[in-house]
């Protein structure tokens, strides 16, 4: 009886032993794979801190340099465009308009004329690039809010980043 | 001794149970925080993706800008050079229309006068 009892004494004792062998084993593993994991949300999130970093700092020199060369463009426009509208009030009224001119000379008339196309089709031209160079101010006031848009939504995007684990 | 041996197997018995639970639990716990950072690291990288996509818009936008603004010094060179053109046109088309209205009111005078002349020889007075 007393063999019988030594016998499961030692037998628990080994079982004992073998339990803590197994469980340190599996924590270990555990451990493990959450230090790998941890290793890669760390380089994660330095890699988004370095690109966020440089994107931010060379993005809004950029922008700056936009705003600032929009502001001058603009400003060099408002001449021109003042300048085209004093022209403009100065176009002789178009000469379909004045048929009971006593101009009877067709050679004088057909010179006027050719000059009056001229002259239209030169404002038309000028028009035209007014309207490109409105057209590509406000696209770049669009583009640099769209970029500062994009910078917020950035911030508010690693403000959901994790702290990187704990431990 | 008997009850010694009996005790002992009894007291071990506990321990291997009390063992059991304790590590079952930690590794439970191990287990929770695995998940934990499986799904960090999911977010991360999920993050990761959105600034990226994020990042080459911002490049493309600047991109536009810069493209817009080249467009915008080619423009105004072409526009200045058209007012410039149109400019001595207009001045020069300002000052024949002048002078044609200057023109015009003696013609309308010198047309005027045959016709006078003409009636005053119809009714047979001397213009004179």
């Amino acid at each position: 009886m007393i063999w019988l009892f030594a016998i499961v004494s030692v037998s628990l004792v080994a079982i004992l032993i073998q339990l803590l062998l197994v469980y340190q084993k599996k924590a270990y593993d555990l451990r493990m794979r959450q230090e790998r994991i941890r290793k890669k949300i760390h380089e994660h999130i330095s890699n988004l801190q370095e690109t966020t970093k440089n994107i931010r700092h060379s993005a809004s020199e950029q922008i700056g340099d936009l705003e600032a060369a929009q502001r001058i463009w603009a400003e060099r426009l408002r001449p021109l465009t003042k300048e085209l509208e004093e022209l403009e009030k100065l176009m002789p009224p178009s000469l379909e308009a004045n048929d009971e001119d006593p101009i009877d000379d067709s050679s004088e008339k057909l010179m006027l004329e050719s000059d009056e196309v001229r002259l239209r089709e030169l404002l038309d031209k000028i028009k035209a690039k007014q309207l490109e160079l409105d057209g590509n101010l406000s696209g770049i006031e669009r583009d640099t809010g769209l970029v500062r848009r994009t910078l917020e939504q950035m911030e508010t995007n690693l403000k959901q980043v994790p702290s990187g684990g704990k431990g | 001794m008997l009850e010694l041996y009996l005790a002992i197997s009894i007291f071990l018995i506990i321990t291997c149970l009390v063992v059991r639970d304790r590590t079952a639990f930690k590794l439970s716990r191990l287990r929770t925080e695995l998940m934990a950072l499986r799904n960090e690291e999911k977010r991360t990288s999920e993050v990761l993706i959105q600034i990226g996509v994020l990042i080459s818009r911002i490049s493309d936008d600047i991109l536009r800008a810069e493209r817009r603004q080249l467009g915008l010094e080619k423009a105004s060179k072409q526009l200045s050079l058209l007012l410039e053109d149109l400019t001595p046109i207009v001045r020069k088309d300002e000052k024949e229309a002048a002078a044609l209205s200057a023109k015009t009111p003696k013609s309308e005078d010198t047309a005027e006068q045959p016709t006078a002349a003409r009636s005053q020889e119809d009714s047979g007075e001397d213009p004179t």
